[in-house]
């Protein structure tokens, strides 16, 4: 069956024909996906990983959510306004919106859905500073802030740990205790822990009207697949092997080496997830000998991040001294620019003798359930042994090596990554460079304060940006955090997979079909 | 024998009491946290900390232990604390995968192991039985892991006539389940196949000696009636206690295989379990792995008594 996506705005209509090629968009087929890691809950407001939004953003929806470029952009709101110098927020939410069971979604649901995601979900600080979410009409939802949080809308719309839209009666439930219900393109079939998630077409989809085609997690929204399955595999070899044999239709995380063998497989294509995640190494700051800023900074001109990247990413990577992608509204290239990658040994040792540095030991911790994190760890050592700095590395397993680097005992270098934080923006990292839990365990820096409290306070993306270029400037001067780059990945899938389009937020499988 | 079984099995309420105080100490001196885990990667030491308060990971150990064993004597194993499920539910469903492929590389090593270690018992020094050694060596020295991708790629990518992983239970069809487990199965036996087929041709090629054998060959009985109703009697109780052993093992390999091949059963588990520190799920899944391996050796000893009546137990 041939079906052509419509859209109720001639103009939309005709931009739409002229922007794309004639493609047969065909309904029907069932898809099947390998992913290597699974899920622990489909609960709408408690999961938090890429695994997870992989399964549940074709089904789960929420009221703003992120363009191609991860800024905010409404979703099941038609529009949405700030008041009262950002103490008010207003959405007026679209009409006739179902939920998979049938029934249409009003601005009760939105209330009770944004109120169990403050009481439940890992990311519930997003509504720390709201006051009170009202439901003064069937199509509007009014929420007032107790004070200014000018990410307010970053995180609403934020996938890391989506505050999903459900049914009022659901959102009463307790954690995990919910049905999957929600108003995306495909609705719930089943979940099997550890071996699949499926899905299928939901047919009274209502698609955004105000949108031309599909936009990041948004737009205008068009499922094609009768289902779609997707099968936890974990082991990278056997996900290759089921996709050279047909079994299934897309597998995520294509090991380098075999990537090259298949690019000469007619029946297959590969995509660069370009970039994916960033490679990063935390410093601590309150721990002897890295407290000293002039040991921080001769590491800092040591290293040779081509060298390291090299090696962790299988040479599938690109420089980048910033902490968001390029993309990102945010991106600011030249704060810290001069400090990264600088491969100057000279410099370096000039640094080493004039912080008195003696050989004391220096600490680096790491772990071999993230590969990228192992051998990144490897090359720095070495880079920094050569240097003269008395490196002990020390390789723990992934939990271990997390809660040992949360605290400030123990490590002084320890291999990480992120990944939906550069994707997502500057707010992201609000606890994670500034405050109590900083990742460099400062105590206090009045730099980085000013900076901060700026990005705080002014709803202006210009005045932000400027704040966030601040921080990242400071990040590199202070050497609180290395960065090292950013890393790709490689999808695979057969040729007969039309449509897909790489995307740091999900995997999406909407606007998607087999031929 | 009744009075035995008896005693055994108080003695096996002691051996779990063992295992589950020792797993719990040993998870307890593990650092690391299920939060961190859960959190992901790049988590603020903030969110880890909600995560934590929500899942009361703060108790102190005699807390914790008090509070498991309590919920244990009221037949209750806790709440998994990263699958949103009890500890029964998670592992009753993985269970029957893991029984289902233990129990087909229970019958390809069994039958498999015996049929071709009495062969070679028979004509030793042949080609069949250098053939069947060989394979036996092979058996025993290849990494389960390595012979599950190998079989991954011969059948279903090369000749395309298996899948190459999942699961499907049984009440699907019993077609779709012999395909989904009969490599992952192979690969699991194939080292116990080797196993069982050198102590069988070793036991059987001793009996073959004995004078009662000579008899009955003397009275004019074929080969395969001598080997079958008059040696292999003799020769069924170390094969048995080797049968023993490799069903423990078939139940501890599926940790691996049950990865390569994508089986959602308790070996893959407990090992994504163990490496998340999620303590209930590790706890459980040591007590019932533990049950089965008691229950294995009772068996295998009141079979011993059953094959065998020179052996009585008091």
């Amino acid at each position: 069956m041939r079906t052509l996506r419509r859209s109720p705005a001639i103009g939309l209509g005709l931009a739409l024909a002229l922007a794309a090629p004639a493609l047969a968009q065909k309904k029907g087929g069932d898809l099947i996906v390998a992913q290597p890691a699974g899920t622990n809950t489909l609960d709408p407001h408690f999961t938090a990983s890429a695994a997870a939004r992989n399964m549940m953003l074709g089904m789960y929806e929420t009221l703003v959510t992120i363009d191609e470029n991860a800024s905010p952009i409404p979703m099941l709101a038609a529009k949405w306004e700030a008041l009262d110098n950002g103490l008010t927020y207003r959405f007026e939410l679209r009409k006739g919106v179902k939920f998979h069971n049938g029934r249409e979604m009003t601005s009760a649901d939105v209330k009770a859905s944004l109120e169990r995601f403050g009481r439940v979900s890992p990311e519930k600080q997003t509504m720390a500073a709201v006051l009170a979410v009202e439901a003064p009409s069937p199509y509007v939802v009014v929420i007032r802030m107790k004070q200014l949080d000018t990410s307010f809308i970053d995180r609403l719309a934020s996938p890391a740990s989506p505050p999903t839209i459900i049914p009022a009666e659901e959102a009463a439930k307790d954690v995990n205790k919910t049905a999957n219900v929600s108003t995306g393109p495909y609705q719930f079939v089943e979940w099997v822990p550890d071996s699949h998630v499926k899905l299928k077409r939901f047919d009274g989809y209502v698609p955004s009207p105000a949108a031309a085609g599909r936009d990041g997690l948004g737009g205008h929204k068009t499922a094609y697949f009768d289902t779609v399955t997707i099968r936890i595999i974990k082991e990278a070899s056997a996900r290759v092997a089921a996709l050279e044999a047909g079994q299934v239709h897309f597998i995520e995380d294509v090991p380098i080496p075999a990537a090259k063998r298949l690019e000469g497989n007619a029946k297959l294509k590969l995509m660069d997830l370009m970039p994916f995640s960033q490679p990063l190494v935390y410093v601590n700051t309150s721990l002897p000998p890295t407290d000293n800023l002039k040991l921080r900074q001769a590491i800092q001109a040591a290293l040779d991040i081509d060298e390291i990247l090299a090696a962790a990413t299988d040479g599938f990577y690109q420089l980048n001294p910033g902490w968001v992608y390029t993309s990102s509204a945010y991106y600011a290239p030249d704060a810290g620019r001069a400090l990264y990658n600088q491969k100057d040994t000279k410099k370096a040792k000039g640094l080493l003798t004039e912080g008195g540095y003696k050989g004391e030991p220096l600490l680096m911790i790491t772990n071999k359930d993230y590969q990228f994190m192992f051998k990144s760890a490897v090359v720095i050592s070495e880079q920094l042994k050569a240097l003269g700095v008395n490196v002990k590395l020390d390789v723990l397993d992934w939990p271990t090596m997390a809660a040992k680097a949360l605290t400030s005992e123990g490590w002084n270098l320890a291999t990480s990554g992120f990944a939906i934080q550069p994707f997502v923006g500057p707010y992201s990292y609000l606890k994670l460079f500034w405050g109590p839990a900083h990742v460099g365990r400062v105590a206090s820096d009045p730099g980085l304060d000013q900076a901060w409290t700026r990005f705080n306070s002014s709803l202006k993306q210009s005045e932000r940006k400027e704040a966030w270029t601040q921080i990242q400037q400071r990040m590199a001067d202070q050497v609180y955090i290395l960065k090292l780059g950013d890393q790709g990945a490689k999808l695979g899938m057969t040729r007969s997979l039309v449509g897909f389009k790489p995307y740091q937020g999900a995997h999406r499988f909407w606007d998607v079909w087999l031929e | 024998m009744g009075r035995y079984i008896a005693r055994r099995l108080l003695a096996t309420v002691l051996v779990l009491l063992l295992v589950t105080l020792i797993s719990f100490s040993i998870m307890h001196m593990v650092p690391g946290d299920p939060a961190v885990v859960m959190a992901g990667v790049g988590a603020s030491a903030d969110q880890v900390q909600r995560i934590r308060e929500q899942f009361g990971l703060g108790a102190p150990f005699l807390v914790r232990l008090g509070h498991w064993y309590a919920g244990l004597l009221r037949g209750d194993l806790g709440q998994s604390i990263l699958l949103g499920r009890s500890v029964a539910q998670a592992i009753g469903e993985r269970l029957p995968a893991t029984l289902s492929l233990a129990s087909l590389a229970f019958v390809l090593t069994a039958g498999l192991g015996i049929a071709l270690g009495t062969v070679a018992a028979i004509r030793p020094n042949t080609w069949v039985d250098h053939a069947v050694m060989s394979l036996a060596v092979v058996g025993v020295s290849v990494p389960g892991f390595w012979l599950g991708l190998i079989l991954i790629i011969l059948f279903s990518v090369v000749v395309d006539w298996l899948p190459a992983g999942g699961y499907v239970p049984l009440a699907q069809g019993a077609g779709a389940w012999f395909r989904a487990l009969v490599l992952p199965a192979a690969s699991l036996a194939l080292l116990q196949v080797g196993l069982l087929a050198r102590i069988t041709r070793s036991t059987v090629a001793e009996t073959l000696q004995e004078d009662y054998v000579r008899t009955a060959r003397a009275k004019g009985l074929s080969t395969w009636v001598v080997v079958g109703r008059h040696a292999f009697g003799n020769a069924t109780i170390p094969v048995m206690t080797v049968l023993g052993i490799s069903t423990s093992l078939l139940l501890s390999g599926s940790v691996v295989v049950e990865t390569v091949f994508s089986i959602p059963g308790l070996g893959r588990l407990m090992a994504t379990a163990i490496l998340a520190r999620d303590y209930p799920v590790i706890q459980g899944g040591l007590l019932v792995t533990a049950l089965l391996f008691v229950v294995i050796n009772l068996a295998v000893d009141v079979l011993y008594a059953w094959l065998d009546p020179r052996i009585r137990y008091e």
